[in-house]
């Protein structure tokens, strides 16, 4: 049951690695990674979401142990993602990356959300979680943000056509609406 | 699918032969035109223009004939006339944005694979003298020749292309435009049976594109029938095309089914599905960022890194003098 967030999170890799191998290697393998590892990081944030809703949906307890893994292979992909922007796409160019990262609100917005994962990834550990205490979960409340952070910059790239963020955008307000549903309402345990 | 007659067609090794022939003409002409110290015709990073706020365009440039200026680092290798590799066939024909098939921009050509252009007319219409209905055998009889050009997406990527096709005045010289025509409007094949893509309720569709008289009649303006001395693929926006070099390839409209001259400024699908971002001149300019992006650089395809982007895509001297005194930042 442990394993099933391990595979999870490998599948864009492999489904990456697969394609790549089936149709060869990309005309742009910049753009198409870049899009690849966001899309598994989106995804990945997502499943994190949906753990506490999914448990007071009726989810076995064990679920819960699911969130940890989860956000943290999203943290990697974010890493990735921002690796082939800065690494490969910019060759580490500080001053065409500096002339953007500061004035174009996608890369703000994106640049924001990958920093606030920073502290939730090094403070996921058990270990951190019973230093840091009532902190901790003050703490990890700003994956909300990173969150709304992340759709903005997916609409905001985007050329035109914003049907799936916005598809995203609907699916992040919704987990957030689920967790303060009143007991109440949710189907008997 | 409608062939250009094998006399059109040239064979890929007389290709590569034409090509090292040019090479030595403008080798020659370029040694009579140092000899006779003419101005070096520099393209710097930041192009030529005043730096003002207003963003204007240079007043000295001419607008004639594109500079065709050997590469001389490797004598058989293709170049463009600023030194850059051709961007590789596979590449040319397989990485397209054409809404019309699809979004994919490395599924297009499978998409497109069983568009058949057989039969393919042209209408030319509008305020000319002589408006009339061009047979594809008729536009491919016209006078054409091999251009190498650079192609810059407003997404961020570029290539270099070698079209092959007839610039535009040829054909608008033959309708006589009237003296009131001031703009050339362009329109795509509309048949969502045969263009899946055009079910898509997200664009205004057919495609629609135009061009001021001015920058249709200028040389560098191509109708291009071909490319690597092949028929033009479906993917590439068979069986003809425009390829405007110094702006943003949205401008080069794709299948063309009809051309009109007009005294009202066209209004492309991209300028209807993103009035403040995709407008009627799209000028491949690095000081004028789209809302949302730089367009200060751009990935060359099968290069790693980016580049600058250069003024008007590195025809800066060609077309500037179209643009005097207007301000860029405001007409995008």
């Amino acid at each position: 049951m442990w394993l099933i967030p391990h595979v999870a999170a490998w599948i864009p890799a492999l489904w990456l690695g697969w394609d790549v191998w089936q149709s060869g290697w990309p005309f742009d393998p910049v753009a198409d990674f870049t899009a690849a590892s966001g899309d598994a990081a989106l995804k990945l944030l997502l499943a994190t979401l949906a753990i506490t809703p999914v448990l007071r949906f009726g989810a076995p307890k064990w679920v819960a142990g699911w969130r940890r893994p989860l956000g943290v292979y999203a943290f990697v992909y974010v890493c990735g993602h921002v690796w082939v922007y800065a690494g490969l796409d910019y060759a580490w160019d500080w001053q065409l990356m500096s002339a953007n990262l500061f004035s174009k609100r996608y890369l703000i917005a994106g640049s924001l959300a990958a920093l606030l994962l920073v502290p939730l990834a090094m403070t996921s550990t058990k270990g951190w979680q019973q230093r840091l205490r009532r902190s901790w979960k003050w703490l990890h409340r700003l994956v909300y943000v990173a969150a709304v952070l992340v759709i903005l910059h997916y609409i905001w790239l985007v050329k035109s056509d914003t049907r799936v963020p916005y598809i995203y955008g609907a699916i992040v307000v919704g987990l957030l609406v689920l967790r303060f549903i009143p007991t109440r309402w949710l189907p008997h345990r | 699918m409608q062939k250009i007659p094998a006399s059109e067609i040239t064979p890929e090794h007389l290709f590569w032969q034409r090509r090292r022939f040019v090479k030595q003409l403008t080798l020659g002409g370029a040694a009579m035109m140092t000899a006779c110290a003419a101005p070096e015709a520099t393209v710097s990073e930041s192009g030529t223009e005043t730096a003002a706020p207003t963003d204007t365009a240079s007043a000295d440039a001419p607008a004639d004939a594109p500079t065709v200026v050997a590469a001389t680092s490797v004598p058989d290798e293709p170049r463009d006339e600023l030194g850059g590799a051709l961007t590789s066939y596979a590449a040319v024909t397989g990485y397209n944005n054409y809404y019309e098939f699809t979004t994919d921009k490395e599924a297009v050509a499978a998409a497109a694979s069983s568009f058949v252009v057989q039969p393919w007319s042209v209408v030319v219409d509008g305020m000319v003298q002589k408006p009339g209905q061009f047979a594809l055998e008729d536009l491919l009889a016209i006078e054409s020749e091999e251009r190498i050009y650079r192609l810059r997406c407003v997404e961020g990527w570029s290539m270099v292309i070698p079209w092959y096709g007839f610039p535009l005045h040829r054909l608008l010289n033959k309708v006589e435009p009237t003296a009131d025509a001031k703009y050339v409007r362009f329109e795509t094949l509309y048949d969502p049976v045969r263009m899946p893509g055009q079910n898509e309720p997200w664009y205004e569709w057919p495609y629609v594109e135009g061009l001021r008289l001015d920058e249709a009649m200028h040389d560098l303006t191509l109708i291009a029938t071909g490319v690597y001395g092949k028929e033009l693929p479906n993917q590439n926006g068979a069986p003809l095309r425009l390829a405007v070099p110094w702006k943003y390839g949205f401008k080069s409209i794709k299948a063309i089914v009809r051309i009109t001259l007009t005294d009202e400024q066209p209004t492309s699908l991209w300028m209807a599905a993103s009035p403040t971002e995709y407008g009627f001149y799209a000028n491949v300019n690095p000081r004028v960022d789209h809302p949302r992006w730089s367009q200060a650089d751009e990935r060359r395809i099968g290069e790693d890194g980016r580049r600058r982007t250069l003024m008007f895509n590195g025809y800066n001297d060609e077309v500037a003098s179209l643009y005097t005194g207007m301000d860029l930042r405001k007409f995008y």
